[in-house]
């Protein structure tokens, strides 16, 4: 029986292409972030399970890889990168004076149903801003999380901000109601609709609360939202819970406003990730053309707390592959690099020891030219490109593509040759 | 690909597939090439600027959670069984049925506490049926089939079933009676999330306009 050949499921081999787009896609957002005075870290693609059950809801634990090591110790693949990284600001860096800046580019890991965009082994982009309280906090990483997506290449990007807060203090009925609360706020992640009317309707609670939970899926615009929200929850129970998040909204767009965002960012107060250590600001970015949402972030103030040192902190992460998916989708190119200087194939046609000896010289010295070349004996096939025939010492003949025929050529003039035009 | 003026629908080739027609029309929406294509999968109505495709009831969801269609129409059973991650605009009212549990006219289980760890049940539901017994504390051996599965008790494939029922006749001419409902159902008009942020002062309209009155 023939042995399986196919990568497991919903991860794959990237070709030199498939590769080179990747990396580009990558090295220019990550050129934003060092430009916003974010400075790069990583982890290990691993981590104690125990480490990752502290942010328990961010990614559902049958999300996770889980193993065990040979002591038995229970590990999982890191399934993001904040975590790991709340771990890191309060151990390494927890003498580190703040604000502390970090960007990653890293692999994650996560047990999903693999689809367009999604996949169980990604790469994200991200960046933890810890030690700032303020909106402006809030405001750099929205505007730095537009400005790197912008130059990934993606076209019409747009970003929704809401804030937790809000919709806790329109779901909390008090004491006492907290299933009913529940529903709603799980009718609300979900976005059902039909179920958030029916929680709604069915619930105990007041007419206001009733005509603002209704209201809430249709909170979205531009600033002008805030003001109809204020009206809105004036006579829920929790209203200045909900009060003190929408002038923390307004604060945020007051201090995105002198940032070039086009028009980009919009309110949507209905927007809700039900993971209890989102504290404050939250928002997501997409492209039409993507089912899914390009980035994700918002404040997480209480997670630092679990790992010994309190610190506030809020970011956010892009998806490479989703960022690809949406590149191919709009047809549009990525971001240019430096084209990859082709191979000349150095080909020694006997390989005796003078002529062997001649052959690996003279690709040392290309080499150290700034060429790349590979050497072989033989006859290469389907290869396109350069290739140059050692057919003695000294005796080079070149083969252009396109050439009907070989030329024989002194070993200094290659490198012109094979240079790019 | 320009940003589309255009949505695309995602509607079952099922029970629901005629009165939703008959909702469009009630609504203005020409889709008699719904009905009558029968080979035709992709259907336009420039006018509505709609784009209709004709999809099995089980891949609805699919369609709608990858973005290849930004709206659907499901049943609530089919939704609670696939847990796909679509928004849920509005209940549509038709192809209303229920999801029951059921058992041949000869059986000793009474009610649902008479299953145990040994009963088989047969359905096109396993996740919900699993997650039902599971709810009431019991372990049942879950038979998933495709269809015919009120022939399962009969051949002996099983106990009992969970399947939907609309007037109860099918159920009754295998000789099943129901013993719990697990569900009411009713046919769903579901959303793409992110179109739903792209377009969401249109599909709200559509979901206004098409929603049971």
């Amino acid at each position: 029986m023939r042995r399986a050949r196919q990568t497991p499921r919903g991860v794959q081999d990237l070709l030199p292409d498939e590769f080179r787009q990747r990396e580009r896609v990558g090295a220019a957002v990550q050129a934003v972030f060092e430009r916003w005075g974010y400075e790069p870290v990583t982890t290990p693609a691993f981590e104690r399970l125990e480490v990752l059950a502290a942010a328990a809801g961010w990614v559902p634990e049958d999300r996770l890889y889980t193993l065990y090591d040979r002591e038995g110790t229970p590990l999982a693949l890191r399934p993001e990168m904040t975590t790991p990284l709340c771990r890191v600001a309060a151990t390494r860096l927890k003498d580190a004076p703040e604000p502390i800046r970090l960007c990653y580019l890293a692999d994650v890991f996560r047990f999903e149903e693999p689809q367009a965009g999604r996949r169980r082994q990604f790469r994200q982009a991200g960046v933890e801003l810890f030690g700032v309280r303020g909106p402006q906090a809030d405001a750099e990483v929205i505007a730095l999380a537009v400005t790197a997506l912008a130059a990934t290449g993606v076209k019409e990007a747009f970003f929704d901000v809401g804030h937790v807060e809000f919709v806790r203090g329109l779901t909390d009925f008090g004491p006492g109601n907290e299933s009913a609360a529940q529903a709603i706020r799980r009718a609300l992640c979900e976005r059902d609709y039909v179920a958030l009317a029916q929680e709604a309707a069915q619930a105990d609670i007041g007419a206001a609360e009733r005509r603002a939970l209704m209201a809430l899926p249709h909170l979205r615009g531009g600033a002008e939202v805030l003001e109809t929200a204020r009206r809105l929850v004036e006579h829920v129970r929790a209203s200045a819970r909900c009060l003190a998040a929408i002038d923390e909204l307004s604060a945020v767009l007051a201090m995105l406003d002198p940032y070039s965002l086009d028009g980009q960012v919009r309110l949507d107060l209905g927007l809700l990730r039900d993971i209890d250590y989102y504290s404050g600001m939250v928002f997501e970015g997409y492209a039409a053309e993507v089912g899914v949402p390009l980035c994700t972030g918002g404040r997480y103030d209480p997670l630092t707390a679990v790992f010994g040192l309190a610190r506030p902190a809020t970011g956010f992460a892009l998806g490479l592959e989703r960022i690809l998916f949406a590149l191919e989708r709009q047809a549009a190119a990525a971001p240019s690099g430096a084209e990859p200087v082709r191979i000349v194939r150095l080909v020694v046609e006997r390989a005796e020891p003078e002529v062997w000896r001649f052959a690996v010289r003279t690709a040392e010295r290309w080499r150290a030219a700034g060429l790349r070349v590979a050497l072989d004996c033989g006859t290469p096939s389907g290869h396109a490109g350069a290739t140059v025939r050692v057919s003695g010492v000294g005796e080079l003949w070149w083969m252009g593509e396109g050439d009907a025929a070989p030329e024989r050529v002194e070993p200094e003039e290659v490198p012109l040759r094979a240079s790019p035009r | 690909m320009p940003r589309r003026d255009e949505l695309t629908m995602a509607v079952p080739k099922d029970r629901l597939l005629e009165p939703f027609a008959e909702r469009l029309s009630a609504r203005g929406i020409d889709c008699t090439p719904l009905l009558t294509s029968s080979r035709r999968l992709f259907v336009k109505d420039p006018k509505s600027r709609l784009s209709f495709i004709l999809t099995r009831s089980a891949d609805v969801a699919t369609f709608v959670e990858h973005g290849a269609a930004d709206l659907g129409v499901i049943g609530e059973n089919v939704l609670l069984e696939q847990g796909k991650r679509v928004a849920v605009l509005a209940d549509l009212g038709f192809g209303r049925c229920s999801l029951v549990v059921a058992v041949p006219d000869g059986s000793p289980i009474r009610t649902v506490q008479d299953f145990d760890f040994n009963s088989r049940v047969a359905t096109k539901y396993p996740n919900i049926t699993a997650r039902y017994f599971g709810e009431h504390g019991i372990q049942v051996e879950v038979v998933p089939l495709s269809g015919s599965v009120e022939l399962a008790p009969l051949v002996g494939l099983a106990d009992a079933i969970v399947d939907v029922t609309e007037t109860g006749r099918t159920l009754a001419e295998n000789g099943l009676r129901k013993i719990a409902t697990i569900a009411e159902s009713s046919a769903r008009l579901v959303a793409n999330t992110v179109s739903l942020r792209v377009h969401f002062a249109r599909i709200h309209a559509l979901a206004e306009a098409l929603k049971a009155t």
